[in-house]
């Protein structure tokens, strides 16, 4: 591995950036996501920054059951994102879809649409849970195969 | 302050055929059965002229078989609700819009445009609200008829089996 890929690494586990994104939620999610960012949760104790465009951030906060309207949008923002990122799913209804799969305009959770690396379920998530989550993801920053096609399923 | 017993007894002083449709449901809710589509216009008229059902809250779509079923709710500023019903033919459904009297029910009316393929004459040209974008036409997601299993959401298309489409019920 580089010294540039490697201090790249570093530097996403020490600060990573966050953006969010709510795929269709009930808002539910975005509260506690929000609740988790703010002082009293206080995930910028492990060095997480919210920003607010794809094309700084490094990993993708996403809330809600993908929508139809949404769908393309996602996908969208997920393309603008730098190499190397990440992707959460923050409840429920992003895991799965939740009480909204079959609906007709849904079109089930956030891995129908973009590969996710951490499922927090939960209906709303706790702010806690998604701390943890957090944790454990940026634990595996630097663990990725050299090469590794995360698309490979979607092909 | 008018109670319900007195807007019903109004009512039925004013329009005959509202005798044995109209009934007190409970406290501050006032229902009807399904009127005709004419009965409907002068009743809603009346309620918002002369007894002072100024607010539409809500307007409720429903598949009742062979005919679309529109409850329109109205209330008053003693929170009294009016749940006025008419109904019209699958064939043939076209009712008109009251957004002359409550312009805030376009959003409402556009509703059942999309979800129920009623045809509403009066309402406004506007864009098609609130399905997504490149729906197929023809479909009416809140229809019973209609099962969300068989829409394939990649390529925006109904493909119900031959022979009758969402007899089983359930989803996906």
């Amino acid at each position: 591995m580089g010294l540039l890929q490697r201090a790249i690494e570093w530097g996403t586990r020490k600060s990573p950036w966050i953006i969010h994104f709510n795929a269709g939620a009930c808002n539910g999610c975005d509260i506690e996501t929000i609740d988790a960012l703010t002082p009293r949760f206080d995930l910028e104790r492990i060095g997480v920054l919210q920003e607010g465009s794809p094309r700084h951030a490094d990993i993708l906060v996403c809330t809600g059951a993908v929508t139809l309207q949404t769908r393309d949008r996602l996908k969208q923002i997920y393309d603008q994102m730098p190499e190397p990122k990440y992707v959460i799913a923050v409840g429920t209804c992003a895991c799965t879809g939740g009480i909204f799969d079959g609906c007709y305009c849904v079109m089930g959770g956030i891995d129908t649409v973009i590969p996710v690396d951490v499922y927090i379920p939960g209906c709303a998530v706790h702010p806690e849970a998604i701390i943890s989550a957090v944790q454990k993801l940026l634990d595996t920053i630097g663990q990725r195969k050299k090469g590794e096609d995360r698309h490979a399923d979607r092909k | 302050m008018q109670t319900e017993n007195e807007i019903v007894e109004k009512l039925c002083g004013e329009f005959g055929f509202l005798q044995d449709k109209i009934y007190v449901q409970r406290q501050k809710r006032i229902f009807t059965g399904f009127l005709a589509k004419e009965e409907f216009e002068q009743v809603l008229h009346y309620a918002h002229d002369e007894l002072g059902f100024y607010r539409a809250s809500h307007v409720v779509g429903t598949d009742e078989g062979g005919d679309l079923g529109f409850i329109y709710l109205l209330s008053n500023e003693d929170g009294i609700i009016l749940a006025l019903k008419e109904k019209a033919p699958k064939s043939d459904p076209v009712i008109n819009s009251m957004t002359d009297i409550y312009p805030s029910l376009e959003l409402h009316e556009r509703e059942l445009v999309d979800l129920f393929g009623a045809v509403v004459e009066g309402l406004p040209e506007g864009p098609s609200y609130p399905l997504p974008d490149g729906w197929p036409k023809g479909n009416y997601p809140m229809r019973k008829d209609w099962d969300p299993k068989y829409f394939d959401r990649n390529t925006m298309t109904y493909n119900p089996p031959a022979g009758g489409a969402g007899k089983e019920g359930g989803s996906k």
